[in-house]
């Protein structure tokens, strides 16, 4: 079972959507995959309309106990293979928890024994708080989402960093599986020399196509659907890119070793 | 009335020497203070930062990456067979979980 966090240390650049998204594209392909929110804005809960919520990220969280992630699955709205570990807004309360450091180990210890899933895919707040910290800890992948924009690059900068961090402190099987760019728009000069400086620092972590910027993105996020589902041409374009990182975040757990996050190293 | 191009956009990231990447400017990189030691940057700083303060005083030696040694350590059997069923929970081995934690340790 491979988990995956998906993070950017900047809140708007479409981490959710992107979360959605691959988690969308993971059900086409005949993968069970559990989408853990833990974003206390629960915006992917809100669009995976999960059947029969009876506990949340923050339950779990708050318990702790080994293996009571799996109490917390729901079945989803979008697809019999979607299943959802939902959010609630007093989840921000666990990410600064009042007695400091140690609490870092609680979501991958509630995960233990968690069985029936090929893939699960975590959504992280914009922070490097408590909450996204566990995500790490509890992960084999990151992916970093960003725009290509200057404050969001320097975002991106700051999630690799972290995923180092991490690595070193919580999680030594934890790798970057990719930096996915969204909402890109190829006629703005700004968004191709911020894709140029991405590419030049990180090279091949920088995954292939870059998500272009379609409403119908956020068309089908307005109806609750994936994206997936969509009819329209702008939203296969976005069902296409999102296939292609799919099968790459999947390929890097395969392979020995992903690319470290420190550059190009030679 | 002339008009001027508009400014050049400016770099958002750097490389450091060493091929490590970071945000350009240098009031974004203070996580490393508030987060636990560790990770490949042998110079990265601890919950206080002094380490990182440290570093900047001889950054000429600082900047050469840390050589990888061996410490032989004498424990009993049984503690050696604690360690590595607990690193077994988190998917290290116990020479891992010896050097994380020797690490940790000695960065405080």
């Amino acid at each position: 079972m491979l988990v995956v966090t998906v993070v950017s240390l900047k809140g708007g650049v479409g981490k959710t959507t992107v979360t959605l998204g691959l988690a969308g594209a993971a059900a086409a392909r005949g993968l069970r995959t559990l989408l853990v929110d833990l974003d206390p804005q629960s915006n992917a809960t809100l669009a995976l309309d999960p059947a029969t919520p009876t506990f949340t990220s923050s339950d779990v969280l708050a318990d702790g106990r080994v293996g009571v992630l799996q109490q917390a699955v729901s079945a989803t709205g979008w697809d019999e293979r979607l299943f959802v570990v939902p959010s609630e807004p007093s989840l921000e309360h666990r990410n600064h928890p009042v007695d400091g450091r140690g609490g870092e180990h609680r979501l991958r210890t509630a995960m233990q024994g968690l069985t029936g899933f090929d893939l699960v895919l975590v959504d992280t707040p914009p922070s490097l708080g408590e909450l996204t910290k566990n995500a790490l800890a509890a992960s084999s992948r990151a992916v970093v989402v960003t725009e290509p924009t200057a404050f969001a690059v320097a975002g991106a900068a700051l999630a690799l960093e972290a995923v180092d961090i991490v690595r070193g402190g919580f999680n030594l099987r934890l790798r970057p599986a990719g930096i996915v760019v969204n909402r890109y728009r190829a006629r703005s000069a700004e968004h191709r020399y911020r894709y140029t400086e991405l590419v030049d620092a990180y090279g091949g972590l920088v995954l292939e196509p870059v998500l272009p910027d379609r409403s119908a993105v956020v068309s089908a996020a307005g109806a609750h659907v994936a994206i997936q589902h969509w009819p329209s041409p702008g939203a296969r374009e976005i069902t296409r890119a999102l296939d292609a990182h799919l099968a790459h975040v999947v390929a890097s757990a395969a392979g020995p070793e992903a690319p470290l996050t420190k550059g190009l190293r030679g | 009335m002339s008009h001027s191009p508009p400014p050049a956009p400016r770099p958002a990231l750097r490389k450091a020497a060493d091929g490590s990447v970071h945000p350009a400017s240098a009031t974004l990189s203070s996580l490393a203070v508030t987060l636990p030691p560790g990770g490949d940057d042998p110079g990265r700083s601890g919950r206080n930062g002094r380490k990182s303060a440290k570093k900047s005083g001889k950054s000429s030696k600082s900047a050469e990456p840390d050589e990888v040694v061996e410490l032989v350590v004498q424990l009993p059997r049984s503690v050696r067979k604690a360690l590595r069923r607990r690193a077994s929970d988190y998917g290290w081995t116990a020479e891992e979980a010896a050097a994380h934690v020797l690490r940790v340790w000695a960065d405080h």
